[in-house]
């Protein structure tokens, strides 16, 4: 009754909340809007972009907070009710505590926004919503169920252990449903802007639902959605390594040591496919405009991918250092600190190729010393093949330290006990996604079709122009010394022009380039999932140590094998190269994890971690880590808004403000970081709150 | 100092660090957008307003383009682009080649660049007006070309579909263009007897002013321009020389076509037509009272309401069948534009040149390549 009263009380104060921050924003949206004339309003002493800029900045990270923890708290939730580890639901509940002042932070910064759009950008904001309006009510809708949920979901916590405990998870799994739902209706808004579709040339809608579902929708979606995870678990870590580090007591210094490792956990393997749902914004941008595209990597952004590089290098060196140091707490890790100098030095110099320029602006002189733009030796490590390589081989690195640190306090059973399968092929079978893409690629796919037309094509293109050169020498002296009359002649010619045309087009086609190196991928994948599937049914398991070795040698030779041959091809065929390594490095994930699941069943503890004997310099490798996500995820809003270069909506509605013009880097950097200040003090002050109503149990 | 002030400053000292390597870096600003006008028409200054077009941020072409040699740069370096614009694409002069690449990159890609890296650039996001791009043409043929006051005006020629609405990026692409083979000067003198167009056409003291004089066509016309010309005649009527229909109220009164010579008292409030009207190779100039004539244009429209088939004459202004086309109609003395839907039309017959139009059944392909020579080699010096 306590509970039902209390869960009664807590919902009628957070919808009285939830329902005045509506409305402010509907009173901004329906009856302010309409009533303003001009096209731009002005913002005194500030510029109105900045003012808009702060506000949603500081919205997003706290979105991002709000998505990505409930995530988090539902995973961790999970573990505990499948291991029935009792500390994983502690540590669930303690983040969902934070989630309410959070949410209420995001709604405010959030309003703040709608009210700043439409007082300084009413004619922008009167033609999104001629389109999005009717995704307004559904907006508000699922805030409601949200805020809803997340008191039932908190506050019946409790009430709801034992045979509750997955109604509960399914509680937990529609607040996450809703806030991804949120989110994808706010990306559709963002994203409409940058690939406007569904509209005519001067803007008229056409289809809603083409509006919502433009080309930059599902690859935001998909990459916001991962980065909330890795947001959401270093967030988590912080807020660990923060009470580790002021924290006087064993008991607690162990809980949060532990709770920090969950965290980062959490986020690495976030972080892991990040770059690849990356890649997937970038070749969809691409594809959506290369114009857009080349702007974002080459033209006035390129520096800011090197700042992006230098972010995102942090984050896998300390992330990385974070588990070498985590070695140390676990009985049977030091066996593994041989790897460690081999795997920082790869990392190192990975990384320092990732932040390579391209293009250095130099003085004459220099330019002159180096011999030309480039310089001689760096020049090489500017381009995307080095780029890519070097990213790939970091995750292959960043991988073999989980498995080395999941191995830490284990030791191998002689004999593998029976059982334990589900695991191992359940992941084993997940490598089929790469096979299947490869596959098809190579096999099936346009290319692979137009790889076999192409010699018939050519063979016919050949007979023809020989049928019309007869004895001559070429064409043009065949067709000069003809007595036939011109228009049979430009039949024939006519008719050798198509099937040139032809030809040309087979040897366009996209992935006409690639259908051989896929089959060979696929080949190769087939072989060491067979292996695999052999080592776990028939050599149980005397292979898979060195299988495991193999893969991830054959994975990181592809990687490095594509990454040269880059440089000896033309852009074109160089670009579909980052997929085979892309799928060699999943491949290469998913099969060792398959392997190292099924060796390691039934091994032996070599002794309990020792939670809390770590030094403190791992929490503030912590801290760095959730200071930098937070950092990328404002540099990151800048690019994607800023290649809309001088448009609200790119190509649609032109910006025509006297702010129409893209910042420095130096500017941008310190409005990114007041944002982060910002957003960390509010998020300090939740934190304070969040732990005066209740210690760790 | 305790943990929590420590882990303060670590996270202000990150933050800092942050803004400082951001700032050191080169610090590059896009301007707000600044529509250059083009001033004046002179071809130095639209060179010059080209060149500060190509350069400025809101045309991105340098995004791409280089103007010296660069391996890595994504799309052609445009350096001495001006002297190899009109060899670039068979059948194509440069001022025709210029222009397509811009309004329609993908025509026509460099060997061994991609498609689709260069959108038209008289479409969003660059959105530059028409006179922005006659200016970057006339500055990208400068480099390594000369840009006059003649290739100027073949830009403004190969400009019009483009600046009309009439052409869209991709249109053509696997349309079949006729090579250009070079044929020999004296073929193509005795060709162009033989083959009697010197009986309509001028060539300096020769021939009859029937079709256009051809006396300087090879200083402004391009080959690829010529043997179109040869092969489609109708496909482009020299203006003064398109036939205008002339259909009488009267029923059964035989229909006249021909060229006008004359709107009297003007071409706005006209009340009489004079006409010329070919028979065989000789005209006549007749003189039409408009009171008595239906409809007067160069395009006849087959018109079927209510299950009623009839012609309609007038000016062709746009439009085809299928979406409805618009004409100019005299009415009552005065010009009116009316748009005849597309549901109502069944044919639209444009003017027809009266130039034969079956050289290539009766030509072999010597003659009508030494018929093109000839005509280029007509620069105008007799």
């Amino acid at each position: 009754m306590n509970v039902a009263r209390e869960v009664r009380t807590h919902l009628l104060s957070s919808l009285a909340k939830v329902g005045v921050l509506i409305g402010i924003a509907a009173l901004f949206l329906v009856v302010v809007l309409p009533r303003l004339s001009t096209d731009y309003g002005l913002f005194p002493l500030v510029e109105s972009r900045t003012v808009v800029w702060l506000l949603m900045q500081i919205h997003l990270m706290f979105a991002a907070f709000v998505l990505g923890v409930p995530i988090f708290a539902m995973i961790v939730e999970i573990v505990g009710a499948v291991s029935g580890d009792e500390r994983y639901d502690r540590l669930a509940k303690e983040f969902a505590r934070l989630l309410a002042l959070a949410f209420t932070a995001t709604a405010i910064f959030g309003v703040l926004g709608v009210a700043a759009l439409v007082l300084l950008y009413p004619e922008f904001m009167t033609y999104l919503g001629s389109i999005f309006s009717p995704t307004y009510l559904p907006y508000a809708a699922l805030i409601v169920g949200d805020a809803v949920l997340l008191v039932v979901y908190y506050y019946a916590w409790d009430a709801m252990q034992g045979r509750l405990k997955w109604i509960h998870i399914g509680i937990g799994a529609l607040l996450n449903l809703g806030g991804t739902l949120l989110m994808f209706i706010a990306n559709a808004w963002a994203t409409f802007m940058m690939s406007p579709a569904g509209v005519t040339e001067n803007g008229t809608l056409v289809s809603l639902w083409q509006a919502i579902d433009n080309p930059l929708w599902w690859p935001i979606n998909i990459h916001r959605l991962i980065a909330n995870v890795a947001f959401g678990g270093s967030i988590a870590a912080a807020y660990a390594a923060i009470r580790f580090l002021t924290t006087k007591s064993e008991k607690e210094r162990a809980h949060y040591d532990w709770m920090g490792y969950v965290g980062n956990f959490v986020a690495m393997w976030a972080l892991i496919p990040l770059p690849f749902a990356g890649y997937y914004l970038g070749r969809e941008i691409y594809g959506y405009s290369a114009q857009m595209g080349t702007s974002l990597m080459g033209g006035a952004f390129s520096w800011l991918f090197i700042i992006q590089a230098v972010l995102i290098g942090a984050l896998f060196i300390t992330a990385n250092y974070y588990m070498w140091l985590g070695l140390g707490r676990i009985p049977g890790g030091e066996r593994y600190y041989r790897y460690v100098l081999s795997m920082e030095v790869l990392i190192f110099l990975s990384m320092a190729i990732w932040m390579t320029p391209h293009t250095l602006v130099a003085s004459l002189a220099e330019a002159r010393r180096m011999g030309g733009a480039f310089h001689p030796l760096l020049g090489i490590f500017g381009v995307m093949s080095a780029k890519n390589t070097v990213v790939n081989l970091v995750i292959l690195t960043t991988f073999l330290s989980f498995v080395l640190y999941r191995r830490a306090n284990l030791e191998r059973a002689p004999s593998r006990p029976r059982g334990g399968m589900g695991a191992p092929v359940f992941v084993a079978m997940l490598s089929l996604f790469p096979i299947l893409i490869c596959g098809v690629n190579g096999f099936l796919g346009e290319g692979a079709r137009a790889e076999r037309r192409l010699p018939v094509l050519e063979m016919e293109a050949r007979d023809l122009r020989a049928r019309i050169q007869g004895s001559y020498d070429t064409v043009e002296a065949a067709v000069l010394a003809t007595t036939e009359p011109m228009g049979v002649v430009l039949q024939q010619l006519e008719e050798l022009s198509g099937k040139d045309g032809e030809v040309q087009r087979a040897r366009e086609t996209p992935g006409i380039q690639h259908a051989a190196g896929y089959r060979a991928i696929t080949l190769i994948f087939v072989l060491f999932l067979t292996l695999a599937v052999l080592d776990m049914f028939v050599f149980g398991g005397r292979i898979g140590g060195l299988l495991q070795w193999a893969i991830l040698a054959a994975a990181a030779a592809i990687v490095i094998f594509f990454g040269v041959l880059g440089y000896f091809v033309e852009a074109e065929v160089r670009i579909g190269y980052s997929v085979y390594q892309v799928m060699a490095v999943l491949f290469a994930m998913m099969v060792v994890t398959a392997i190292d699941l099924f060796l390691f069943f039934g091994a032996r503890s070599l002794g309990a971690v020792k939670w809390g004997k770590m030094p403190a310099r791992s929490q503030y490798a912590l801290v760095l880590l959730a200071t930098v996500f937070t950092l990328t995820i404002g540099l990151m809003g800048f690019v994607r808004s800023g290649i809309r270069d001088t448009w609200h909506v790119y190509g649609v509605v032109r910006d025509t403000s006297s702010q129409a013009y893209t910042p420095t880097m130096g500017d941008a950097a310190t409005l990114i970081t007041i944002a982060t200040l910002v957003f960390f003090g509010l998020l300090f002050v939740i934190f304070r709150v969040g732990m005066r109503r209740g210690e760790v149990a | 100092m305790n943990d929590a002030g420590k882990l303060l400053l670590f996270v202000v000292a990150i933050a800092a660090g942050f803004v400082y390597i951001c700032n050191v870096i080169p610090q590059v600003k896009s301007e707000p957008v600044v529509e250059e006008t083009v001033v004046g028409a002179t071809p130095e200054e639209l060179v010059a307003a080209g060149r500060r077009i190509f350069m400025s941020d809101r045309a991105q072409c340098l995004t791409c383009h280089s103007l010296e040699e660069d391996p890595k740069a994504r799309c052609p370096n445009q350096e001495g682009l001006g002297a190899r614009a009109s060899e670039r694409k068979p059948g194509m002069d440069g001022a025709a080649y210029l222009v397509e690449s811009v309004y329609n990159p993908n025509a026509y890609v460099v060997s061994g660049y991609p498609r689709d890296q260069m959108q038209p650039v008289n479409k969003a996001p660059i959105a530059l007006s028409h006179d922005e791009i006659l200016a970057v043409t006339a500055y990208l043929n400068s480099l390594g070309g000369e840009t006059d006051a003649d290739f100027v005006e073949r830009l403004r020629q190969e400009q019009e579909p483009w600046r009309r609405g009439l052409l869209k990026a991709e249109e053509g692409t696997d349309e079949f263009k006729p090579p250009i083979f070079e044929g020999k000067l004296e073929q193509g003198f005795e060709s162009f007897r033989a083959l009697g167009c010197i009986e309509c056409h001028r060539i300096g003291s020769e021939g009859r002013d029937i079709g256009p004089d051809l006396t300087k066509i090879g200083a402004s016309q391009s080959a690829d321009y010529i043997l179109d010309s040869v092969l489609n005649p109708s496909s482009v009527i020299v203006r003064g020389y398109k036939p205008t229909n002339v259909i009488w109220k009267q029923e059964n009164a035989r229909d006249l076509l021909g060229t006008p010579v004359a709107w009297v008292p003007d071409k706005d409030h006209p009340s009489t037509l004079l006409i010329s009207v070919l028979e065989g190779y000789e005209t006549t100039e007749v003189e039409v009272d408009l009171a008595d004539v239906a409809c007067v244009g160069d395009t006849i429209v087959i018109v079927k309401r209510d299950n009623v088939v009839s012609r309609l004459c007038g000016d062709y202004v746009s439009g085809d069948a299928e979406t409805g086309a618009t004409l100019a109609f005299l009415e009552n003395g005065v010009w009116a534009e009316r748009q005849i839907p597309g549901g109502e039309i069944q044919a639209v017959r444009q003017a027809l040149s009266p130039m034969p139009s079956n050289f290539s059944e009766i030509a072999a392909p010597r003659e009508i390549y030494g018929i093109v020579a000839f005509l280029l080699a007509q620069q105008g010096e007799q």
